[in-house]
């Protein structure tokens, strides 16, 4: 039986042109979430969807229904970087890098702007998300 | 330094040459390593309970601890010890491997970490004794092939699926050769098919001897 396909990863771009998760990535100070979020994007590429799930990934539910957040601790901070799975089956786009303290979202409002960038990406995805820079996706 | 590698053919499990920019700072690298190992030892850890149809709660007895050291064994963020890991494989009743491998073979080896690639079989004499025998009839055979090593008569090894051959049929090439009186081959050195067989065995009372 031959490997699941491995996912495509993309990235959330402004309307400026900005790759919106390279910018939070190149401006990441603690080296320790780079690696880590680099380790977990590696992991979760080559899993089939059904194991896309805790610890190292949770869907969301109830108004953030649709987004998933990749979870991990780095720099003694909660690390969760929110993106749903599209556009495409095999895609998984990021959209928002998010924490979270004390069971909430770091800033409150990350469901909400994951989602604004969500729709923009569903409107236009060729201008408004590009490949993850380190992987070769196209 | 001039190092063997496993490979000179390419591999895709190798990642594209700017994830690769990314490791070339030490830190970073080592950190990514770390985390990465962790990541695949967690989810081995789950695939394996759940292969087994175990709780984190049945795997906490199993190894005398509460469910929650098994919880954070399979954590990737938590930092698990090298004893912990050999009693968690013992609890699955599996060997633990440790090595350092090279860069190309890493890559390979950490490539898919989903359950179907994570499952493993406990240890089974019966399987175990069945894949000696096949790989015997298998091995690509040159000559001066050594396909086992000596190991102690045990009376409770199970008989392989197929009949006993006896051990002077030589032309039998390749088999694990049980003779008629429970005396196990200890060691058999082949050569092509073609040629004459060379079987040292050894005999119930420890001597070593050579039949053509």
């Amino acid at each position: 039986m031959p490997a699941p396909p491995p996912w495509r990863f993309r990235c959330y771009v402004s309307e400026d042109g900005t790759d919106e998760i390279r910018a939070w990535y190149d401006d990441l100070q603690a080296l320790e979430i780079q690696e880590k979020f680099l380790s977990r994007l590696r992991a979760l590429r080559q899993l089939p969807l059904n194991e896309w799930r805790c610890p190292l990934f949770r869907w969301l539910r109830g108004d953030a229904h649709g987004l998933g957040e990749i979870r991990f601790k780095a720099a003694r901070v909660q690390q969760r970087p929110l993106g749903f799975h599209g556009p495409g089956s095999d895609v998984f786009t990021l959209l928002f890098p998010a924490t979270e303290r004390s069971d909430r979202f770091v800033p409150r409002n990350a469901t909400e702007l994951a989602l604004r960038r969500k729709a923009e990406v569903e409107k236009d995805a060729n201008t408004r998300s590009k490949p993850f820079w380190l992987f070769g996706d196209s | 330094m001039q190092t063997p590698d496993q490979s000179h053919s390419g591999s895709l499990a190798i990642p594209d040459r700017g994830f690769l920019i990314e490791l070339t700072n030490d830190e970073r690298r080592a950190g990514f390593v770390a985390d990465h190992v962790r990541t695949r030892l967690a989810l081995l850890i789950r695939a394996l309970r759940e292969q087994r149809g175990w709780s984190q709660a049945q795997l906490g007895h199993r190894l005398g601890k509460p469910q929650s050291v098994v919880s954070r064994a399979e954590d990737p963020d938590y930092k698990l010890s090298l004893q912990t890991l050999f009693e968690i494989a013992a609890a699955f009743q599996l060997p633990l491997y440790v090595d350092m491998p090279n860069w190309d073979e890493w890559f390979r080896l950490m490539e898919d970490m989903s359950s179907r690639n994570l499952r493993r079989r406990s240890f089974d004499i019966v399987h175990l004794s069945t894949l000696r025998n096949q790989a015997t009839q298998t091995l690509p055979l040159t000559p001066g092939t050594i396909i086992g090593e000596a190991m102690q008569t045990q009376p409770q090894l199970p008989m392989p699926a197929q009949a006993p051959t006896p051990i002077n049929k030589s032309h039998n090439m390749g088999n694990v050769i049980y003779d008629n009186s429970d005396v196990r081959v200890l060691r058999v050195s082949l050569t092509p098919y073609a040629a004459p067989l060379y079987s040292w065995y050894a005999g119930a009372d420890g001597r070593m001897s050579n039949v053509r």
